[in-house]
């Protein structure tokens, strides 16, 4: 599992965020990108020394300045569970596909018929009239 | 002739379509996502707290951005911090007209409406 | 390469330091190649250096640590990990390895 997938699988939850400066985020992940950086919902974001609480409705976050993340427990399930609905999403669209390959082979072929001297083209031709 | 190479053409865009979804799909199946996740949009001409990497914090209004996340603030008002301790915000102000962001320095950007200082929400979970 | 190593780690429990000199262990769910790393069952250990205060272990859950924040991981050996008391342990803090960024 890799981390970020883990944390794409976190979004709506609440999750806690610790900065490089020690500055803590608390609130709802809405999403993240490939750089970890963070966008979050309904924060409360606690200074470095824990006396200073702020509210904010949303929050973008710098994914390179986070020193750690901390997630619902039974989110590493759910992720698992996610990643194994995907896999087989993904076979299904690979038979699909497969069957599109096939279209494309059949493409390709005519592609080649083609650099060997038109020979498609002229029956294409003969169907057109048709 | 042309009718013949216009048919390869298309068949190829075709393919050469097909391929890129395809790649696209086997990249990021449901991985984090490569586009903005913030739009900024929503924030023009709004007040919006800005926190540097380093400590240094500012307010003011978004008049435009870019990919990079570069910002341009009007109004801006600096939270100055204490000189013995970097980490404790004064309630001293230093004020700029208009100010370029650099996207790279960025800590957080958070929208001014609707924030506030509470109490600690936590009282009784932390111990 | 480089990581190679860390995925012989994976699902096993692992003891990881943090460049601001904490101490965590917990299960190796994950990783990627820029050392973020997952976490189950995620404690944090806090020793302390004096006989009147208490070593704290704190269940944390479910964690992410970035990358930039690890300094080590090494797989727990469960057989003598269970001989140490870490109630009565005591040890100096370690110096934090700061990161710029």
């Amino acid at each position: 599992m890799l981390p970020l997938y883990l944390l794409t699988s976190a979004k709506n939850q609440p999750i806690l965020v610790e900065l490089k400066n020690g500055e803590t985020l608390n609130g709802e992940l809405v999403n993240c990108d490939s750089w970890m950086n963070l966008t979050l919902n309904n924060v409360v974001q606690v200074s470095e020394n824990g006396t200073n609480f702020l509210k904010l409705p949303e929050c973008y976050v710098r994914g390179n300045h986070i020193k750690y993340m901390r997630l619902p427990e039974e989110l590493m399930d759910y992720a698992k569970e996610q990643t194994l609905l995907n896999l087989e999403q993904r076979n299904r669209n690979q038979k699909r596909r497969t069957g599109g390959n096939f279209n494309n082979n059949r493409r390709n072929y005519n592609n080649q018929g083609n650099r060997n001297g038109g020979h498609n083209y002229r029956r294409n031709n003969n169907n057109n009239n048709k | 002739m042309d009718h013949n190479s216009n048919g390869g053409g298309s068949h190829q865009s075709g393919h050469t379509n097909n391929q890129r979804r395809r790649h696209n799909q086997s990249q990021k199946p449901d991985g984090p996502k490569r586009e903005a996740i913030l739009d900024l949009n929503k924030y023009t001409e709004k007040k919006i707290r800005v926190k540097f990497i380093g400590g240094r914090q500012i307010i003011g209004e978004l008049k435009g951005f870019d990919q990079l996340m570069n910002l341009v603030l009007k109004n801006v008002e600096e939270t100055l911090r204490d000189p013995e301790d970097d980490h404790v915000l004064t309630k001293e102000k230093r004020n700029y007209d208009l100010v370029v962001v650099r996207g790279p320095s960025l800590l957080t950007i958070s929208p001014l409406d609707g924030s506030g200082e509470i109490e600690n929400p936590f009282a009784q979970s932390t111990e | 390469m480089a990581m190679s190593s860390i995925s012989t780690f994976i699902d096993k429990r692992v003891r990881v330091i943090t460049t601001d000199a904490r101490l965590f262990e917990g299960i190796l769910e994950g990783y990627d190649n820029s050392t973020n790393i997952i976490l189950k069952s995620c404690i944090e250990r806090i020793i302390n250096t004096s006989d009147h205060e208490h070593n704290q272990t704190i269940e944390l859950g479910l964690y992410i640590l970035r990358g930039g924040n690890v300094v080590c991981i090494g797989e727990i050996d469960e057989t003598e990990f269970q001989k140490i008391d870490w109630n009565k342990l005591k040890g100096e803090a370690l110096k934090g390895t700061k990161n710029p960024l």
